[in-house]
């Protein structure tokens, strides 16, 4: 038979490639609908993302219409311990992909309850506040380090540096429990004599001593000496969500500064000595000589 | 009219060499993976998928979706509706959904030359998908799943510098299961998100071709 003369067939390793379908370009951040013309724009890859579903909730247990799922209705939710005793309505949150018109919506989250005589327009009214307050968070922009320093010198490349960090805070608007996350997402820097970086994405990172004074991505050369007061603005990107709802997006960004620091630009000389201070104590440089006018 | 006919008569002629070849007792050691022609194997395997003309289907052969036992088996052959001939915003519209149904019935079967045939080779992510497909139904492997539905289609119509039609797309597609040649699991997959996509059609001698896809994302 053909079969005992079959070496055993040895397996092909199948390939390391798994996708679904995904409509993503390597040189195209993805497609933006421009509600002022109504076209869709390119967006430049490394553009920080935007959340790309919308999102909606409908009443728990609601078919549509007047017409509601009594099996469902049998389990529904308990909303009654909303603020100052109130009774809420139970909730499902809904998503589909962002800038399809009339889009088919699958289930995201919930049931979770709204406390509002009129949810139906909540969230709208929500989205319009949202920025306002998330400009008011006390949002920390984060910690400004200069290499070196407190002292660097002129016209060598100070390197400086941002650490951010993600932050959260519950808030309340329109008596609906908001949860804010805040994400670091861009950086400007002002050094403080009348230059400016950014914003840019990079935050720049430390330099190991051996070094110091090479150019960085958030490096600066100040070309006077004296005293500086550098401020870092963090542009953050937020997201809320509502009452343990999905994160939803915040459109804007929110900018925070955080509070200046000093760095002292002074000039090197150098001068070369002989001596050491045991043997010329008033030598420049040594302990208790005054320093000769430059 | 002719140069149909003349693909059918080769069809007929492929398929009545695969149907020679598997009565060949050399095909019966296909198994190994280095064997030169091993590929040919899932193609004979279920010649009436992926050799039966759209003009004739099968009317006896009922459908069966890949399982752990086994690839698809006469899944229907997508056919271009009348109406997504036409340029016409209803043309666009129609024409985008037979794609996608294309694309469906590609990780189903892992037949592409209906939808190599409607696209750009240009188009990234489409290139992208047919390499998946392609590496997932060789050599006795298949895709469990991976069906696509498009419950919202639309398109303004306007004519972009390009000369080229957009079209949004919202995509459902059902997990992808990736089995390996001894019925293991390579790979088992979540219910992917659903895709907003751009298409970016072009219309000429009247056909619509895909020349490439975009992701919406917002």
């Amino acid at each position: 038979m053909a079969v005992s003369i079959c070496p055993s067939p040895a397996q092909a390793e199948p390939p390391e490639i798994f996708s679904d379908w995904k409509p993503d370009s390597v040189n195209v951040g993805g497609w933006r609908l421009d509600p002022a013309t109504g076209k869709f724009v390119a967006l430049h890859p490394g553009v920080p993302q935007a959340d790309p579903y919308q999102y909606k909730y409908e009443l728990q247990c609601h078919l549509g219409g007047g017409d509601f799922d009594t099996d469902c209705l049998a389990v529904l939710v308990d909303c009654k311990d909303g603020p100052d005793g109130t009774e809420g309505i139970p909730v499902v949150w809904l998503r589909a992909p962002a800038g399809v018109p009339n889009p088919t919506w699958s289930f995201h989250s919930g049931p979770t309850c709204l406390f509002d005589p009129r949810p139906e327009d909540l969230l709208p009214r929500i989205a319009a506040m949202i920025q306002t307050e998330f400009q008011r968070l006390p949002i920390a922009a984060g910690s400004v380090t200069a290499q070196p320093s407190p002292h660097t010198l002129r016209g060598a490349e100070t390197n400086f540096f941002a650490a951010a960090a993600e932050q959260q805070f519950d808030i309340t608007i329109l008596a609906q429990d908001v949860h804010v996350v805040a994400k670091p997402v861009q950086y400007a820097w002002s050094y403080g004599d009348g230059t400016s970086l950014g914003p840019q994405t990079a935050a720049g990172g430390p330099l190991p001593q051996e070094r110091w004074g090479e150019k960085t991505t958030t490096s600066h050369i100040y070309t006077q000496t004296g005293d500086f007061s550098v401020v870092l603005a963090t542009h953050f990107q937020g997201t809320y969500s509502v009452n343990g709802g999905p994160p939803l997006p915040i459109p804007g960004q929110g900018q925070f500064s955080s509070p200046p620091q000093t760095v002292s630009v002074w000039r090197s000389i150098t001068r070369n000595y002989a001596d050491d201070c045991l043997r010329n104590p008033q030598g420049q440089g040594c302990p208790g000589v005054v320093p000769p006018a430059p | 009219m002719t140069s149909h006919a003349s693909t059918f008569g080769r069809r007929r002629r492929i398929l009545a060499a695969a149907v020679a070849l598997s009565l060949w007792p050399v095909t019966a050691c296909t198994g190994g993976g280095t064997t030169p022609g091993a590929t040919a194997a899932p193609e004979s395997s279920s010649p009436a998928a992926s050799l039966t003309p759209t003009a004739t289907p099968t009317p006896t052969a009922s459908y069966k979706p890949a399982d752990a036992s086994g690839r698809a088996q006469n899944v229907p052959v997508p056919v271009l509706p009348e109406a997504a001939k036409a340029e016409t915003k209803e043309g666009a519209i129609a024409f985008a959904k037979h794609w996608f149904d294309l694309l469906s019935y590609g990780y189903e079967t892992g037949e592409l030359a209906q939808i190599e045939a409607l696209t750009s080779p240009s188009c990234e992510p489409c290139e992208k998908a047919k390499s998946v497909i392609r590496a997932w139904h060789a050599e006795g492997r298949w895709l469990i799943g991976g069906k696509i539905t498009t419950p919202s289609v639309s398109s303004e119509f306007v004519r972009d510098v390009d000369a080229r039609y957009q079209v949004v797309v919202q995509a459902q597609q059902t997990p992808l299961t990736y089995m390996r040649q001894d019925a293991s699991v390579a790979r088992s997959d979540p219910q992917p998100d659903d895709t907003g996509n751009l298409l970016f059609l072009t219309f000429s001698d009247g056909i619509w071709t895909v020349a490439n896809v975009g992701r919406i994302v917002g």
